[in-house]
């Protein structure tokens, strides 16, 4: 996760069996790194969905393939 | 008689039981929430799980659910022949738990129907979409609105349709008609009745004690984590003595 600031998160989601695509979804922060990404944010959300959904029961670090990034606004 | 005479424990597992709770003792840090809670519920049961605010039921959800918090120190939970007491939520998920937060976990910045695939990534899944729509309309028309743009009631149907997404073998509901408006309560009531004829068997969690008792089969009623009462959900609705010493009815 690389640090930098008025950014967009951008969170990414690739399933391992590829049948399903997600569009990014996009968050907007004035000023980010990666001590304010949004906390109970969709980030989490999505995690615990992944988790209810049987997907996978890791933490949010290190061993996911999603994970938010930050991209440089235009 | 009053209620604490009332105690029984007919969820005693039998050959009949399709999920069971076995001296579960839970933790959150230091706090002791749940003090040996045992249960037992046959295929098809709804049980209504009550008590007062702090009395132990959500966390006595989540830790069915085998989410990080609670920690089960002690005790067993089996559901259809698979001990979920040894594995982690994902597994519990796998194993056929599905457990609909009281807070709906609806996910920013997806659609009513990106939520509903996301809980379909793995592996066991249940109701196709057409079924999924066909229960909740209400849905069908907003499948490409953002999912946290619905009404609060829309919301709580998206996430019990996300749950019926998967091959649910039990249904946890944690406090369904929190926050929602009579009608709405009515529709979502009218929706857990056609689920209870599909025959899921579930655990609802509702300080709307009432409405909870009336969709079930069973009840237990909760005391400080401690189990007050077991028995026929109908028994507690006839018993004024339970529902004032333990549901402040």
């Amino acid at each position: 996760m690389r640090t930098c600031c008025r950014n967009i998160w951008r969170f990414k989601f690739r399933a391992k069996s590829g049948s399903l695509k997600f569009r990014p979804v996009l968050f907007e922060k004035e000023c980010s790194d990666e001590a304010n990404l949004p906390q109970n944010n969709v980030f989490q959300l999505f995690e615990w969905q992944l988790v209810s959904s049987g997907y996978y029961g890791s933490t949010p670090s290190g061993t996911t393939d999603f994970a938010p990034e930050c991209v440089e606004r235009a | 008689m009053s209620g604490a005479e009332q105690k029984v424990d007919e969820h005693v597992p039998s050959e009949n039981t399709f999920f069971r709770l076995e001296e579960i003792h839970a933790y959150y840090g230091e706090s002791y929430i749940v003090q040996g809670l045992s249960l037992a519920l046959k295929k098809g049961e709804i049980l209504a799980l009550l008590g007062r605010n702090g009395a132990g039921k959500t966390t006595t959800l989540r830790a069915i659910a085998r989410t990080d918090n609670p920690v089960v120190q002690k005790g067993e939970i089996w559901l259809d022949g698979v001990p979920l007491h040894e594995g982690k939520a994902y597994q519990a998920a796998l194993a056929g738990v599905q457990l609909v937060p009281e807070d709906r976990r609806i996910i920013e910045g997806l659609t009513v129907e990106e939520n509903i695939f996301l809980a379909r990534v793995a592996e066991g899944r249940g109701w196709e979409l057409d079924r999924i729509y066909g229960h909740f309309p209400r849905l069908a028309e907003r499948r490409k609105q953002d999912g946290v743009t619905l009404s609060g009631g829309e919301q709580q149907m998206l996430a019990i349709a996300r749950a019926l997404s998967r091959d649910v073998k039990l249904l946890l509901l944690d406090e369904p008609y929190e926050g929602l408006a009579p009608v709405i309560v009515q529709e979502i009531e009218k929706i857990l009745l056609e689920i209870k004829e599909v025959g899921i068997t579930t655990i609802i969690v509702e300080q709307n004690a009432i409405a909870a008792l009336k969709l079930a089969d069973s009840a237990v009623i909760l005391d400080t984590g401690l189990l007050a009462f077991s028995g026929d959900a109908q028994e507690v609705l006839n018993n004024e003595d339970l529902l004032q010493e333990y549901l402040a009815i």
